[in-house]
């Protein structure tokens, strides 16, 4: 099919900018030019892909390289994927519009639980074999990373290669060996041994599972020679020095966060014992406040973007953001460029810093106490009272904010009816610090927003060997504070349950999942994180027929000794210190941030001079 | 300082919108460093205003907006600063400077021109045409948002003729805004029926905007005739 044809198809779908690709700083090349062609798929629809930091960072990286071509490859949407299925299109990447399983690569970032049937979907799309027993050396190799990736065992069967934590030197590596074997010949297995040895690579094919009778991971274990027993995160040892680009694509569609994402810092100090992310990111590390001004002055310029926003796990804890934001501003001011502050913790929130950013811009404040009781912010660690909330909720209204949004977890662990009320208690309090607040000081029109997420277990965390709350409560606690929270100048928004109750099964999965994921999506299952076209009954009967109990991956709580299905990926941090930071939440006892002194959780052994 | 740009949209860009196209300008501007005034307040927006947008999947040889500018430049300068980094697709082939106090591009336009191609060859075109032309009235029931509205589509038009590929090609000059305004495909929907294609075949088409103009002094012009001076 020519481009003609696929400008045709794409003319008859919806948003076809999607499939356009042609956006400013897109790398152009000729892929005869090059000796290995990588495609970066995100799976999930272009806006929510192209808001990705990640991606950007790897695209541009790989660009960089002379022998290497990266084009990106998004999930179609469903009028798209009919079409393409009618006309007999495969699945091709933006830039040259060539189909992906002409690639030597296929690269799927994993960001979320939700995205793998798309997964599936795409390589189907691309007409290369699900199985990656079934690829031949006609195929590319089908590679995954992100966070999900750290547990990725459902997906096993259909990865060839794994690649766990932070690409911008892995990649180097492994296109290094690639470019080797290619050039000595050699079947796929002969590949994917070399790479097995490269630190951070996992090749699940080489790892054998056992299981016992109860259905719980006996043992994992290496079948081959030369190849871990435990395979080790990448880590980047100084972000002054790693790669960051500093031209990036400029979409022409509104996307997700269609703006400048400056990363200040990696990882996580905090500690908060629900997080994946602060667990598998660490240790924290800084972008000096030089490099960040420097590569925003270069990024705004070659881009144009009116918007920067700081990027990390907790704006609030880099070390100099006083400076940052105010030399941000003193600099791009004159052409309009605004700032905004995601995630912001409440206990490093400052007037100061309200003041500086509403010069350009006044969005909504988003606060997240996770918890409404100081009880249960002890046990998950979030260390947050209710006076820095306070505190913090009066400085904004009295700064001219009316818009304040308060996010919560409901079903973490230990939780009680009292944990609920004090959502409810929390609410009625940011009224009152409106109220609180000079008539003439603030602004019109208070709208308070409180939305609650279900809490899911994550492996890599203190809680991966507790059960999750089961759909019938968290449905329960939803319509307690459904209740409860029908206050004047209140809004509560809700999760659906059924879909995190998939995303707990789905995030401690083992290998046998992969069977269920496979059923459940050759009965359609695509596009699972939009309700639109989530069904759990699909899943339901995907489960039932491969003979497996949903309810034993999301419900049953884990003992100290049992096998974790992941137990074989090493992110630095040990079990030993989660299991004791599990014992302390169940204690109610709170770890102080690690800046302040090492807790010991084990991600020093990843490096000299770390943290 | 107010500047008129005409600029084309290509092949290579033809999916965007008209949202899209200025959100594009609008960095395009930052990136080429071009002095545009911004509005006041906490949402400052530079000050562009843009003619009559262009339907997601049709390109144009000639399009035009106008900005105004904080400090005075050189017009050719405004223009090869922008092509410098406009996305490619998109090149700006005209800048003049017109009087701060024309009236909008948006009220001036009345006429737009396209060139309308069909995938496949039809015989009859010329006859369809023709037949088109003849009647007095086609009726045309145009969606709305009260429901759908008939009006008679023959009004719509100025002329339309068969282009260089007579069995593919029509060249259509419409009347743009006002209650019979319709869009380009409609017109050659209408003529391929007359020219024997039944009514529910969906024909591939592809859509050309060859130019926009305004009525000036007896005659039609482009909206480059602003220029001052």
């Amino acid at each position: 099919m020519n481009k003609g044809q696929i400008d045709r198809l794409i003319g008859q779908v919806s948003k076809p900018v999607r499939y356009m690709g042609n956006e400013y700083n897109m790398v152009e090349k000729d892929p005869a030019s090059v000796e290995i062609r990588f495609a970066f798929a995100f799976p999930d629809v272009y806006e929510i892909g192209m808001s990705h930091l990640g991606m950007k960072i790897l695209y541009h990286l790989m660009n960089e390289r002379e022998d290497t071509y990266c084009e990106r490859v998004f999930a179609p949407w469903p009028d798209m994927e009919t079409k393409m299925r009618e006309a007999n299109l495969p699945l091709f990447a933006l830039e040259t519009k060539d189909p992906v399983s002409e690639f030597d690569f296929l690269g799927f970032t994993l960001q979320y639980e939700l995205s793998y049937t798309n997964v599936l979907n795409m390589l189907d799309l691309a007409r290369i074999p699900l199985l990656a027993r079934d690829r031949t050396l006609d195929d590319p190799f089908v590679i995954a990373g992100g966070p999900c990736a750290f547990n990725c065992e459902p997906l096993a069967d259909f990865l060839d290669l794994v690649a766990l934590g932070e690409g911008e030197e892995l990649i180097g590596d492994l296109l290094d060996v690639y470019k080797q074997w290619k050039s000595e010949g050699g079947d796929r297995d002969a590949f994917l041994l070399r790479a097995a040895r490269i630190p951070g690579i996992y090749v699940p094919k080489f790892y054998d599972v056992e299981y016992m009778d109860d259905g719980r991971v006996k043992a994992v274990t290496p079948n081959r020679d030369g190849v871990p027993s435990r395979v080790v995160k990448r880590v980047v040892k100084d972000l002054d020095r790693v790669y960051f680009p500093d031209r990036i694509i400029v979409p022409f569609m509104d996307i997700v966060h269609d703006r400048i994402m400056l990363e200040i810092f990696r990882g996580c100090t905090k500690g908060c014992r629900f997080c994946q992310a602060g667990m598998i990111y660490r240790p924290v590390r800084e972008r000096s406040l030089e490099t960040l001004l420097d590569l925003a002055d270069k990024l705004i310029r070659s881009t144009g973007y009116e918007e920067i926003s700081l990027s990390s796990l907790s704006t609030g804890d880099y070390s100099r953001l006083e400076d940052l934001v105010r030399d941000l501003m003193a600099r791009h001011w004159s052409e309009r460029v605004s700032l905004s502050l995601p995630s912001l913790r409440l206990d490093s929130f400052a007037r100061e810093y309200i003041e500086q950013v509403q010069r350009v811009k006044k969005t909504g404040l988003t606060f997240a106490p996770e918890a409404g009781t100081q009880r249960l912010r002890n046990v998950i660690n979030k260390g947050i009272t209710q006076e820095d909330l306070s505190r913090s909720l009066t400085d904004a209204f009295g700064s001219g904010w009316n818009n304040v949004k308060l996010y919560f977890m409901i079903g973490l662990p230990t939780e009680t009816t009292e944990d609920l009320e004090g959502i409810a208690y929390l609410a009625r309090m940011a009224v009152d610090c409106y109220y609180g607040v000079e008539k003439n000081k603030r602004e019109k029109g208070l709208k308070i927003t409180i939305s609650t997420s279900s809490f899911v277990p994550k492996p890599f965390t203190p809680f991966q060997w507790e059960p999750q709350d089961t759909i019938e409560e968290l449905r329960e606690k939803q319509h307690m504070l459904q209740k409860l929270l029908k206050l004047k100048h209140v809004d509560y928004s809700w999760h659906d349950p059924e879909t995190s109750f998939l995303e707990a099964v789905m995030a401690r999965g083992d290998r046998r999942i992969g069977q269920v994921m496979l059923t459940a999506w050759q009965n359609g299952a695509r596009f699972d994180s939009w309700a639109e076209h989530f069904s759990l009954g699909r899943w339901m009967d995907a489960f039932t027929e491969c003979g497996l109990d949903p309810y034993f991956y999301a419900y049953r709580k884990r003992d100290r000794d049992e096998v974790l299905p992941w137990d074989h990926i090493d992110t630095g941090v040990s079990k030993a210190f989660l299991w004791s930071e599990y014992m302390k939440a169940l204690n109610e006892e709170t770890t102080p941030d690690c800046r302040l002194s090492c807790t010991g959780c084990g991600v020093r052994r990843l490096g000299e001079g770390l943290c | 300082m107010r500047v008129l740009l005409e600029y084309m949209i290509g092949d290579r860009v033809r999916f965007i919108s008209h949202l899209d196209f200025m959100r594009t300008i609008q960095r395009t501007i930052r990136r080429a460093g071009i002095p545009v005034a911004y509005s006041e307040g906490f949402n400052p927006h530079p000050k562009l205003s843009f003619g009559l947008p262009l339907p997601v999947g049709v390109t144009s040889s000639a399009e035009y907006m106008d900005i105004i500018l904080s400090s005075p430049m050189d017009t050719e300068e405004t223009k090869d600063l922008l092509n410098t980094h406009l996305p490619r697709g998109i090149a700006v082939t005209a800048a003049v400077g017109i009087s701060p106090s024309a009236p909008s591009l948006m009220s001036l336009i009345k006429r737009a021109d396209y060139r309308i191609t069909l995938d496949t060859a039809l015989p009859g075109l010329e006859s369809g045409i023709q037949s088109f032309l003849q009647q007095a009235e086609i009726p045309y029931d145009k969606p709305g948002k009260k429901g759908v509205n008939r009006i008679n589509i023959r009004d719509s038009v100025f002329s339309v003729e068969a282009g260089r590929d007579a069995r593919r090609e029509i060249l259509v000059s419409m009347k743009t805004g006002g209650s019979s305004s319709v869009k380009p495909e409609v017109i050659a929907e209408k003529i391929a029926e007359l020219a024997g294609v039944e009514a529910h075949v969906k024909m591939e088409l592809t859509i050309h905007r060859t130019g926009l103009y305004m009525h000036y002094d007896g005659r039609w012009v482009t909206p480059l005739m602003l220029k001052e001076g």
